[in-house]
């Protein structure tokens, strides 16, 4: 056992975690130094190669314990053994390699090495030293083999983490000849990853290997050049041209790339079906096109122009594409074009240049303002003497005039006007390629020119492709275009315009002056621009309205270019402005196509615009055209005398539909300056809103929306309300909450087949009392500053909190939510949001609260705890350290909270110590338990057994107290202890089979159990024991009915006590004097057996098998059963020893049955007993021949289903 | 169904039975004619094929007469039949050899509706016999017209 000894001591914790996640990070502390210093690990490791035979389990041991080899070694300064090390590691990797799980045990242990950190490297010179040989290592392997499918992924990992770790000064500090291999292999690495994805895409793989590696590579690239000043300048150009040309390669049709191309050259060109919750390629990549993008930037003088001078070709080849096409269609009849894969695959290349080239200009515009990468700014500034600006200006300042007249430019244009769509005139809106691109040339991007080289030409190429789709649409060629493009470009356009549109110079230290000339404050450029994009928008809307991706992309761009105040100023100046916000308010052709997203984010556009700069007047009238007819359409409709009978007709719902769907749009539209205004004009509408859910109480996707209302008017603007005015939305938000209770009092939520829509409301609802309560966190109001001199201060009166609102909420809506209804993650996770949020905002309504709904909380914080995800899990843990503060503020004992926490203490203590846990929730748990500890402190036992068991844990002898220096000390430690003492798989043993001798031994096998000491085992069984008497779960009688309570989300239901009595004698009478009976999933009956037995002289053993542990209480008569595995039971139960059986199965199903029935089978003598449901019948009948009884069972509580006795002997319940 | 136009006696004459809406404007939960249906979607996606082909929207109605369901596929670009659909309330004041005598806003008398088929027709013959006064929702959509639903009176 000397091995298994050492890798006892040699961080259990470390394996386990290695195994559940192998990217974990080793970081040893000092300790590991010299605990580890023990000769015999390397002495097992260098007989590796001697014993062929041991190779394959002692490398494996190898792979698991070879991180702690290396601890032990290097701070003894002996540099040479590292180097050994990887070796051996090195070349144990290769004599593996065809046992690919072998192959992946020693790859990931390398990956390993190369995340050591911390203190085990006592300064950096090891470090570098470390590293070096690491490195070294790993590029004679890689050169020395050809790399493996199963293999890629854990390279890739490998490279990723000590790329990741390592810090710049260590990389920049080895041999720089080290260090340039190290790049190059790197570099050709990713090439030919890259490649290889590429063909698992075309294979279409389910196993995306070599795309895991990949994407690991890419981001590790990233790593790198994010902090490239600290490199030699320079030295990551030529890399970086590589991989983005290899990508641009594996991305374009051939001949100028492989795309679609298999191993051998083969093209496959295949039109699958794909849905609409297919995610678009710049999401689904956006990972690699950041990356790219990135490598992009760094070597711009190569990718900028190469990336036009691409996109210039596709587009010029488009363009005479979809002319021959036309042309086509011109001289037969025929519509069917036929032939679309030239087109298609034109398509498909513009897409990833755009995608590219996206990423490359501007980093994602999510949130804030993007700034304009320095490295573009750099090229732009390095390019920018050779343009010429002045003719420039010229050209931009005088986009009606042709292009021709100016002097500099030489080609015709006769093309450029507007093109009549009139068939007869197609051929001529469609001129050839080369006049057209010329004029193309000169007319869109005219300042850029051949003579500019700069990044401006890359966006000049884009929308030279947007004006070929434009014209197209013109041409009614629509239906050859692709919509996929059509977004590309104004996803482009929108990502452009918010990083480059109107550059701020403030924000940068040095700016491009033909950049700022052109597309600066102020200048004719960007008004130019602005007016071009508008009209692109516009004329999307129209064409695409078919397109719902498509015309969202578009209205996304619409608002990017009226959401910053200076942009929006200069597009309120277009006319086009105007006509598009009539249109729309009229709600008429083509923008009502459009889908209810589109619509909402349209109005939300159009509301932006309204608070740009404008003179009074036109404001009165803007917001006259905008917003007032939908008011007045509303009331009009709304204050009708007949609107009782037609409220239900599809026209006027149709209207009340498209009213709310535009009042979110105007709450999304929410700004700090704008919410005075906008708040007045929303609150309006939402007490009749309210007035709305009484009239469609039957039409839940106008209910649905109606609350949608109210949660984006909550989400968007109670963040900026001052008090009064949060307190009006309180009471509107009570007042909707009230009518929703109303109309849901005994509403059926019975069928949980249902569909998580059919649960909306609900949803809602909760998002709703989560928004009112996020006031809490984020609070913008200056004591209503934006509203000042608008209101009076509210008159005395009793004034609504935020806290009444949401508990009068949370009581509509817990009762309403079932274990079921959790199945849905939404509703899931908003449900859990929205008590952990409670919890900590308000723990001092917690005692407040109805017994039923207290309980209830309770239960649901358990079940999260403990059944649900990490993140659930996560949550709950918040949640219970405000409770416990709370307990500990009022210095009540015995009250529910008080008990309930205790209950929580030993969940908590199991879930860090005895379970096998999630090691992300130690910080949570450990705080939580903290503070339930500090509270339960005064409760001495518990408190000295805790403290016995955590040997050490609160290392100092004063009692914890809840101040925050203890608590970080606690759960340091905390982190440390969970580590050691793992012994998860122990919990059965330890706490729940005391008495078995059996469970408790360790088995010799290969596998390394975890172990305690004695003496923790002790002191932790005595924990529970104390626990489990003191805890509150047992209470008075620890055998009358109902002694532990009911847990609904184990299913159970415990029998009324006139049923439990009825069983019981039924059972002992079957059983006979000194018969056995066992009780299975029935321990209320159990219960009453004991009870039976005290008052009189029958005798009869019973054994109560049960899958909840409170009630291990019971001693040596529990016996822990879990119906999932019907028959692993302990060694004392002996088969068919029983006389008679009771079983009672927790939930109603075939599986849960049948599989019972084997436990009954396997115990019972003859006699069975059997309780469940009535539908059950028949299965009760197959499985086991039992005949259903006429005597009726009762529960405590009602239950929905019938519920029966099944017996198969003659009994006097049948009768 | 055959030809839609011919058996149109009833309802208001000169309205048109359907009208054009473009694919993509139609929503779940709202109405459309498929295979010569009234239908009310109940489920509606949209796909397209290969990564450049149009937008097509699946729809899924149930036939609000019949209860059967239809589905049809078709480019979002196309223009689809929404039928014109009328829901009126009628009180009961008899039934003779199987049809119902409804009374109208107006005071008049129609006698041309059968009484439904199914439960619905059993309920509204039970509570007609025990004397119970109620309304009977009427739908008509393209020339047809049945009995959906029951109401209390609305006093």
């Amino acid at each position: 056992m000397e091995r298994g000894d050492f890798e006892a001591s040699l961080g259990r914790h470390y394996i386990a975690m290695f195994e559940a996640t192998p990217n974990v990070m080793l970081k040893p502390t000092e300790s590991w130094r010299e605990s580890l210093l023990d000769h015999r690990v390397m002495d097992l490791f260098f007989t590796i190669g001697d014993r062929e035979a041991d190779l394959i389990v002692e490398a494996r041991k190898l792979c698991m314990s070879s991180e702690a080899c290396v601890f032990c070694q290097l701070p003894m300064g002996r540099s040479s053994v590292p180097l050994e090390l990887f070796e051996g590691v090195y070349v144990v990797h290769r004599k593996i390699r065809e046992d690919s799980d072998m192959a992946q045990d020693s790859l990931q242990c390398l990956a390993q090495l190369a995340s050591m950190h911390g203190p085990i490297f006592p300064d950096e010179n090891a470090q570098v030293t470390y590293l070096a040989h690491l490195v070294e290592g790993l590029l004679n392997m890689i050169n020395g083999i050809e790399i493996e499918d199963s293999e890629a992924v854990g390279i890739a990992n490998i490279i990723s983490n000590l790329i990741s770790t390592f810090p710049r000064s260590v990389l920049t500090a080895l041999p720089s000849e080290l260090f340039g291999s190290f790049v190059n292999c790197l570099t050709l690495l990713t090439c030919s990853f890259g490649r290889s994805a590429a063909l698992e895409e075309v294979l279409d793989k389910d196993d995306m290997v070599y795309m895991e590696a990949y994407d690991k590579l890419l981001e590790s690239w990233l790593t790198l050049v994010q902090e490239d000043e600290h490199f030699p300048r320079g030295c990551f150009i030529q890399p970086a041209v590589q991989v983005f040309n290899s990508y641009i390669q594996c991305h374009l049709a051939a001949p100028d790339g492989t795309r679609n191309l298999t191993a051998n050259g083969v093209s496959s060109h295949e039109e699958e079906e794909i849905n609409e919750l297919q995610e678009d390629d710049r999401e689904l990549f956006s990972d690699q096109l950041a990356s790219i993008g990135m490598l992009g930037r760094i070597a711009a003088d190569h990718c900028i122009p190469l990336l036009t001078g691409l996109l210039e070709d596709r587009v010029t080849r488009l363009h005479g594409q979809l002319q021959r096409h036309q042309q086509h269609l011109m001289s037969t009849s025929d519509t069917d074009t036929g032939d679309r894969i030239v087109l298609d695959e034109l398509y498909e290349d513009i897409h990833w240049i755009i995608l590219v080239s996206g990423y490359l200009l501007a980093d994602d515009p999510q949130g804030e303002t993007p700034l304009i990468p320095s490295e573009v700014m750099e090229y732009s500034i390095k390019h920018s003497t050779e343009v010429d600006i002045n003719t420039t200006l010229q050209l931009l300042g005088s986009p009606g005039e042709k292009p021709t007249s100016i002097p500099g430019c030489l080609t015709n244009v006769e093309c450029l006007g507007m093109c009549p769509a009139e068939p007869a005139t197609r051929a001529a809106a469609l001129p050839g390629p080369q006049p057209w691109r010329q004029a193309m040339l000169q007319h869109y991007s005219s300042h850029i020119i051949q003579l500019e080289p700069g990044q401006r030409r890359l966006l000049s190429a884009v929308l030279r492709t947007s004006e070929v789709e434009s014209r197209a649409t013109r041409a009614s060629l629509t239906q050859l275009l692709s919509p996929q493009m059509g977004k590309d470009i104004v996803w482009f356009l929108r990502r452009w315009a918010k990083t480059y549109l109107l550059v701020d110079e403030k924000l940068y230290g040095q700016i491009s002056m033909p950049l700022s000339t052109a597309f600066g404050p102020d200048t004719e450029g960007a008004q130019w621009i602005v007016g071009y994009l508008l009209d692109k928008v516009i004329n999307n809307l129209s064409v695409w309205s078919s397109e719902p991706e498509l015309a969202n992309d578009t209205v996304e761009l619409l608002v990017t270019l009226v959401e910053r105040r200076e942009r929006a100023n200069i597009v309120v100046q277009c006319e086009n402005w105007w006509s598009l916000a009539k249109q729309f308010a009229s709600r008429s052709p083509p923008l009502h196509m459009l889908s209810s997203a589109v619509q909402r984010t349209l109005m939300k556009a159009l509301v932006l615009g309204g608070f740009a700069h404008m003179d009074s007047d036109t404001k009165q009238q803007y917001w006259a055209e905008v917003l007032h007819p939908l008011q007045q359409r509303f009331l009009n409709l709304i204050n009708q005398e007949n609107f009782a009978q037609i409220c239900q007709e599809e026209v006027v719902k149709q209207e009340i539909v498209a009213t709310l769907e535009a009042l979110c749009g105007i709450a999304e539209a929410t700004q700090i300056d704008n919410v005075a205004s906008l708040f007045s004009f929303l609150m309006d509408f939402l007490s009749n809103c309210i007035g709305l859910m009484e009239v469609y109480r039957n039409s839940p996707e106008t209910i649905n929306l109606i609350i949608e209302v109210f949660v984006e008017v909550a989400h968007k603007q109670i963040c900026y309300l001052g008090e009064t005015k949060s307190m009006k939305l309180y009471e509107v938000c009570l007042m909707l909450l009230q009518v929703y209770s109303k109309n849901n009092l005994g509403r059926k939520r019975l069928d949980v087949a249902g569909e998580e829509e059919q649960y909306q409301d609900l949803l809602l609802i909760m998002e709703l009392l989560t928004n009112l309560l996020s006031k809490e966190f984020i609070d913008f109001s200056d004591s209503d500053e934006v509203f000042r001199g608008q209101e009076q201060s509210s008159g005395g009166g009793r004034a609504v909190s935020a806290a009444d609102v949401v508990l009068y909420g949370v009581n509509i809506v817990l009762p309403l939510m079932s274990q079921d209804l959790l199945k849905f993650p939404s509703l899931c996770n908003q449900y859990y949001k929205l008590i952990t949020f409670i919890c900590e905002i308000f723990p001092e309504k917690i005692p407040q609260l109805p017994e039923d709904l207290f309980k209830s909380l309770m239960c649901s914080l358990e079940l999260g705890m403990t059944t649900m995800s990490s993140e659930i899990s996560q949550l709950c843990l918040e949640a219970l350290s405000p409770l416990a503060e709370q307990c500990a503020k009022t210095q009540e004992k015995d009250t529910p909270l008080f008990i309930a926490t205790q209950h929580f203490l030993k969940l908590v203590f199991d879930m860090l110590v005895l379970q096998k846990h999630n090691t992300e929730m130690t910080v949570a748990a450990g705080e939580a338990l903290y503070t339930l500890v500090c509270l339960h402190q005064r409760d001495a036992v518990i408190y000295q057994r805790l403290a016995e068991a955590f040997n050490g844990l609160t290392a100092s002898s004063t009692p914890p107290t809840l101040d925050r220096k203890q608590k970080v000390a606690f759960l340091k430690s905390l982190e440390e202890f969970v580590a050691n003492v793992n012994i998860y798989e122990m919990q059965g043993a330890i706490v729940f089979f005391p008495h078995s001798d059996s469970s408790m031994k360790m088995s010799d096998s290969d596998d390394e159990e975890p172990r305690l000491s004695a003496e923790t085992l002790a002191a932790l069984q005595e924990f529970y024991t104390e626990s489990g008497r003191t805890g509150g779960s047992v209470r008075g009688d620890p055998f009358s009915v109902g002694a532990v309570e009911e847990d609904w989300r184990m299913s159970q239901f415990w029998y009324s006590e006139e049923t439990a009595a009825r069983l019981a004698e039924e059972v002992l009478q079957q059983a006979g004097e000194h018969g056995r009976i066992a009780c299975v999933s029935a321990p209320s009956v159990y219960q009453k057996l004991k009870q039976l037995e005290s008052s009189r002289s029958q005798r009869a053993s019973t054994v109560l098998l049960e899958f909840d542990r409170r009630f291990a209480v019971y001693g040596e008569e529990f016996v822990f059963y879990d119906y999932n595995n019907p028959l692993c039971l302990p060694e004392g139960l002996l088969p068919q020893t029983f006389d008679v059986v009771i079983a009672d199965p927790p939930y109603l199903s075939e599986e849960c049955l049948s599989k019972v029935a084997l436990t009954v089978q396997y115990l019972t003598k003859d006699k069975i007993l059997l309780c469940t449901g009535a539908t059950m019948e028949e299965h009760a009948g197959k499985l086991l021949n039992l005949k259903i009884c006429s005597y009726l069972p009762k529960h405590n509580h009602n239950l929905a289903n019938e519920f029966r006795c099944y017996v198969n002997y003659n009994s006097t319940l049948l009768s | 169904m055959g030809d839609l136009d011919t058996d149109f006696t009833s309802g208001d004459a000169g309205a048109s039975l359907t009208f054009p809406m473009q694919c993509s404007a139609l929503r779940k939960n709202g109405f459309v004619v498929l295979k010569g249906r009234p239908c009310k979607i109940v489920e509606m996606s949209t796909s397209k094929t290969g990564k450049h082909g149009h937008a097509k929207v699946h729809m899924v109605g149930i036939d609000i007469f019949t209860g059967k369901k239809n589905e049809d596929i078709c480019p979002s670009t196309h223009n689809m039949d929404v039928p014109n659909i009328k829901r009126l309330d009628y009180q009961l004041v008899g039934i003779t050899d199987g049809y119902l005598s409804l009374l109208k806003d107006n005071g008049d008398l129609r006698e041309d509706l059968k009484l439904p088929e199914g439960d619905l027709g059993k309920e509204i013959e039970s509570k007609f016999d025990s004397g119970d006064e109620f309304l009977v929702s009427v739908l008509a959509a393209m020339g047809e017209e049945c009995p959906i639903a029951i109401k209390p009176m609305s006093t």
